[in-house]
């Protein structure tokens, strides 16, 4: 969709989704703080310093939580696709929390000179072969890794860069962050106290993470399963009329990836569903301006060739259609990207 | 997402979660009971 890259494309969405975010922590930090004062009032600054470090690691742990709903959250309802939307900025603050938890951490081993004594738990190696005792800190500053990885990756350039498809790979890398992060808390500070609330935070966001994924992948499952080809090799998608006018229809041939047959009045065309700036769902967007929109970020392409309009340049794949005896059918052999393959409903078969 | 994507990911997802829940779970189990 960029012509050129700039840092960040803001506008008034962004603007707005950054806001309402860091109003977000901003609020859940400071209640945590004065919270856990009133019951706990820290003896020193060593003890405050150590309310900081608590209140900054679990605000980074439910930020993680959230990220990873969205995504099976927006397939299962579209009304969560605005969450989707500045996932990355999302993504960019979680990784400056987590940033500053472990600042304060390094703030407090240094408050008592200890310095050297958490240079001596990270490198005692025999600890490494145990379970419990392991040097859970080590957990954590993988996990952080992980998240500067995600977030110097996180712009566009680094997107076509690396291809989408290696750059949405390298960004699964989240989900083992955030195993990491889970034993970090189970075998760091779960081992030295006692409260019901820290196995709980665990179950509760690691549970509504694994719930929703299995949801969302038992209902995409179906989609995978393709429909069976007519005599000729074709897919038949159905009447004219069944496709939603300026919507789609997704039909997929077993083992195939998934079409989106687009009908714009009386043009009907067959686009890939995998949008190429993050391979999102086309199919599930609307033709708006006489162009087919991805639901996700707005990237157009036209019905007629899946050409990115001008002076836009990214070109999707194709596929032939026809009207067979009243039916519309797709040829599942794609077609070069930018092929022009949109045809026009004869007036017999509408 | 990619079909083979989906693949990847639904080969790979359920063994993360149960690793990680196995870990939780032995975390929990043999931790040192709370002092008296």
């Amino acid at each position: 969709m960029s012509v050129g890259l700039r840092a960040v494309q803001w506008n008034r969405d962004k603007i707005v989704y950054d806001a309402i975010l860091l109003a977000a922590v901003v609020i859940f930090i400071g209640v945590f703080v004065a919270l856990h004062s009133y019951w706990h009032p820290p003896a020193d600054y060593r003890d405050a310093i150590d309310i900081w470090i608590r209140a900054f690691g679990t605000c980074a742990y439910l930020m993680l939580t959230v990220i990873l709903c969205i995504g099976p959250l927006a397939r299962l309802d579209r009304r969560f696709l605005p969450l989707l939307y500045n996932r990355r900025h999302f993504g960019v603050l979680t990784f400056i929390v987590a940033i500053i938890h472990a600042s304060l951490m390094l703030e407090w081993f240094r408050a008592g000179g200890e310095l050297p004594s958490l240079a001596a738990e990270l490198t005692t190696w025999e600890d490494y072969g145990k379970f419990i005792g392991f040097p859970f800190k080590t957990l954590g500053i993988a996990a952080l890794l992980v998240l500067f990885l995600m977030a110097a990756t996180s712009h566009d350039f680094w997107l076509m860069f690396l291809t989408p498809r290696v750059w949405k790979g390298l960004h699964m890398a989240l989900y083992v962050a955030y195993g990491l992060v889970v034993l970090h808390v189970a075998l760091g500070i779960m081992q030295g106290e006692y409260t019901i609330l820290i196995p709980l935070m665990l179950i509760g966001g690691a549970g509504t993470v694994a719930v929703l994924h299995i949801v969302a992948g038992l209902r995409e499952r179906a989609g995978d399963q393709g429909q069976a080809l007519t005599g000729e090799g074709w897919l038949a998608v159905g009447p004219p009329d069944s496709i939603p006018d300026l919507g789609a229809r997704i039909v997929a041939a077993p083992g195939g990836e998934r079409i989106a047959v687009f009908r714009d009045g009386d043009r009907i065309g067959a686009l890939t569903n995998l949008c190429a700036h993050q391979n999102g769902p086309i199919g599930e967007g609307r033709i708006i301006d006489g162009c087919v929109t991805c639901p996700w970020h707005g990237y157009q392409y036209r019905l007629a060739d899946g050409c990115a309009p001008p002076p836009f340049t990214e070109k999707l794949v194709t596929y032939r259609v026809r009207i067979h005896r009243g039916t519309v059918e797709v040829d599942p052999c794609p077609l070069a990207p930018g092929t022009p393959a949109a045809i026009t409903i004869p007036a017999s078969a509408s | 997402m990619r079909r083979a994507h989906r693949t990847v990911h639904r080969t790979l997802w359920p063994l993360l979660a149960a690793a990680v829940a196995v870990g939780f779970v032995l975390a929990l189990y043999l931790r040192a009971p709370p002092p008296v």
